[in-house]
């Protein structure tokens, strides 16, 4: 037998023990939960949800599916990372440059938030600034008027389209309008949706913040000496000849900023958010599906990963930022 | 070679284990229960200073530990949240759980629960500032809500505000203190969730008297210990521990005179104290196993007082959970 058939043949064999080892353990596990009563069907998605959410970018009442339902979590997911990743983006980039300036003050500031911020827990960020959001504002019969918005603590409600209407162009279709307990009608960015973005964003901020002056200060000093020799002016040798160079270095460990980001949002459920992890929790409670609802999660959540990979992959193809 | 008997191990490793055993003689063996309880809901189970649990459902756990040890401390309490319970009982990491769960159709049916009797009938009600002067549920038309997540309180309301045309803003937190600060910061103009718990937290606002719990009920919330289907012994165990804390109270054995009532002459309590005849010997136990249970908690209308009614801050009235005898519903049926 020649070495090469010898070690193909081990290679099956250690492919087939570990492929008998993956379904034995599914059969066991099937078995078990069969043994404990434990359902494992997905048809409960489409049986109506009777649950309200009071945040959904798309219509949504209690007799839509739970499917639906996991639909709107998602949905509001992505949205309020997008939101944050962006606003942590032009936070850390201003941050970080601050950090580097040869202001002192601006410096020193700017090296305070990001310590400060970096040092505290997402979670207690998020507790803080919902209560300082929900304790600024007024209760919504002394709500802010301006222009025909309400800012009160039920939320920011502006004028806008009315969807029952179609698109109607006879803007504002739909005014907001104080009632009995709250501000109706109107688009309203709820205080909850406020308070998860400007936490997820002052957080994440803060470590790209360092990522950025790392990638700044990783250029060589040879780098902006060369660029003084050719007769650059200090900024001109920052934008043409640093920055480029930094951000190369800063691509990859931004983007797992990115990702932990979309990942920190499911904590959003502890200020009240309906984001995919506190609509999949009220679904499993009702169900009792609890494999099932946080297998979901599970394939929701790293499908958004690989998706930020993707997207990020194809910005970077386009700058070129691959190849050195 | 190495590999492929590593892996013929694990395989086997894997393949076992599902085999279960009788949960008393589990019990039994390793010397305590393990009992699943609330987080932390005064009045049903809370660690107090010195990091004791106390509360209704805790003295259920107790009884149980009585009835099989004849020592109530000797139960191991695992702090479960609304969305672990079902999962937590199910894989076996406790024996019973004893957490202001209700009774539903799908936990049995669907979920491979039995719950072993009612021991706190219980409703979805709302508190409300006192200042806004409203006294009945659909006045809160428009509204917005705070409810707790991991509970079937979300259902409730949203069947409550449809089958009546009304409208409300439902804000779902993961823990019952969030939900009650956000309500407290006037975030929403109601929190509603299980009546008895809304008792324990209104004590926690910073102003209790600024606030009222309404006394109407939007829905069914019968509590009851909870335990796996496929093993009789043991759900009997637990359901007949419930029983004769009721059937004590009703023949009026309390945890002072229990030593007493022992030479009663009536036939009920004889039978019921294990004087007369041996009803423990069915479910595992010996003949005085409710002397265990009553000396060790008492009655259950002295589990009721102590830890929700009149002796506790509480002030829960008897309500629907008074003796069948006192116009409530809780009726046992007799140990003969």
């Amino acid at each position: 037998m020649s070495t090469r058939l010898r070690s193909l043949l081990w290679q099956i064999a250690l492919l087939g023990a570990v492929g008998g080892l993956f379904l034995a353990a599914f059969l066991n596990a099937r078995a078990n939960l069969a043994a404990r009563h434990i359902p494992t069907s997905f048809d409960f998605l489409s049986n109506v949800a009777g649950f309200g959410l009071n945040q959904s970018l798309i219509p949504y009442s209690p007799l839509d599916s739970y499917g639906r339902a996991l639909l709107v979590g998602l949905l509001n997911t992505l949205a309020v990372s997008a939101l944050a990743g962006i606003c942590a983006t032009f936070i850390g980039f201003a941050a970080g440059f601050a950090r580097l300036s040869p202001n002192w003050a601006l410096a020193k500031l700017a090296g305070l938030y990001v310590e400060t911020v970096r040092n505290i827990p997402l979670l207690l960020h998020m507790l803080f600034w919902y209560v300082a959001v929900l304790s600024a504002l007024p209760a919504p019969e002394h709500s802010h008027q301006f222009f025909g918005i309400f800012l009160s603590n039920r939320g920011l409600s502006l004028p806008g389209l009315s969807f029952t209407h179609g698109l109607a162009l006879d803007w504002p279709v739909y005014d907001p309008a104080i009632n009995r307990f709250n501000v109706e009608g109107g688009w309203r960015i709820p205080p909850e949706a406020a308070a998860l973005v400007l936490a997820l964003s002052l957080y994440t901020g803060a470590y790209i913040a360092e990522i950025v002056r790392a990638g700044v200060q990783a250029v060589p000093r040879g780098q902006s000496e060369a660029a003084a020799a050719l007769g650059l002016s200090p900024a001109q040798a920052r934008t043409k000849i640093i920055r480029p160079q930094a951000l190369r270095i800063v691509m990859p460990p931004l983007i797992s900023q990115y990702l932990a980001l979309t990942k920190n949002s499911s904590l959003a459920a502890f200020i009240g958010f309906a984001d995919l992890m506190q609509v999949s929790g009220t679904i499993l409670n009702q169900t009792g599906a609890a494999l099932q609802t946080i297998a979901i999660d599970v394939a929701l959540y790293l499908a958004l990963s690989v998706a930020t990979l993707a997207l990020i992959r194809i910005y970077e193809r386009r700058m070129q930022w691959g190849a050195r | 070679m190495l590999r492929i008997w590593l892996g013929a191990l694990l395989f086997a490793a894997l393949a076992c284990g599902a085999a279960r055993a009788d949960t008393l003689d589990q019990t039994v063996s390793r010397g305590f229960l393990t009992c699943g309880v609330n987080i932390g809901l005064a009045g049903f189970g809370l660690p107090d200073d010195r990091g004791v649990w106390r509360g209704f459902d805790i003295d259920y756990c107790r009884a149980v530990a009585a009835a099989i040890f004849g020592d109530p401390d000797k139960v191991k309490f695992i702090p479960l949240s609304g969305k672990d319970r079902f999962t937590a009982l199910q894989s076996g990491e406790v024996d019973l759980l004893s957490r202001n769960t209700t009774w539903t159709q799908s936990r049995e049916a669907g979920q491979g629960l039995l719950f072993a009797g009612i021991n706190y009938f219980d409703g979805q009600a709302f508190m409300l500032r006192k200042s806004g002067g409203l006294t009945a549920a659909r006045q809160l038309n428009g509204a917005s809500l705070c409810v707790q997540q991991g509970t079937t309180s979300e259902l409730n309301l949203a069947d409550f505000f449809r089958t009546r045309g009304l409208k409300a803003e439902t804000i779902v937190y993961g823990s019952g203190d969030e939900a009650l600060k956000a309500y407290e910061s006037g975030r929403c103009d109601a929190y509603t969730t299980d009546g008895s718990a809304l008792y324990a937290q209104r004590l926690k606002t910073a102003q209790p008297d600024d606030h009222v719990v309404l006394t109407e009920l939007i829905s069914k919330e019968p509590f009851g210990p909870a335990v796996r289907q496929g093993d009789d012994r043991w759900f009997n165990l637990v359901k007949w521990t419930h029983f004769a804390l009721v059937d004590a109270e009703e023949l009026g054995v309390t945890s002072a005179n229990v030593a007493e009532m022992r030479a009663s002459p009536n036939p009920e309590i004889r039978r019921l104290l294990g004087v007369e005849g041996d009803f423990g010997a069915g479910l595992g136990l010996s003949p005085d196993w409710v002397v265990r249970i009553v000396r060790a908690v008492g009655n259950y209308g002295e589990v009721f007082e102590r830890n929700l009614g009149k002796s506790s801050p509480l002030q829960i009235p008897r309500g629907l959970n008074a003796q069948w005898r006192d116009g409530g519903l809780q009726f046992a049926p007799p140990v003969r």
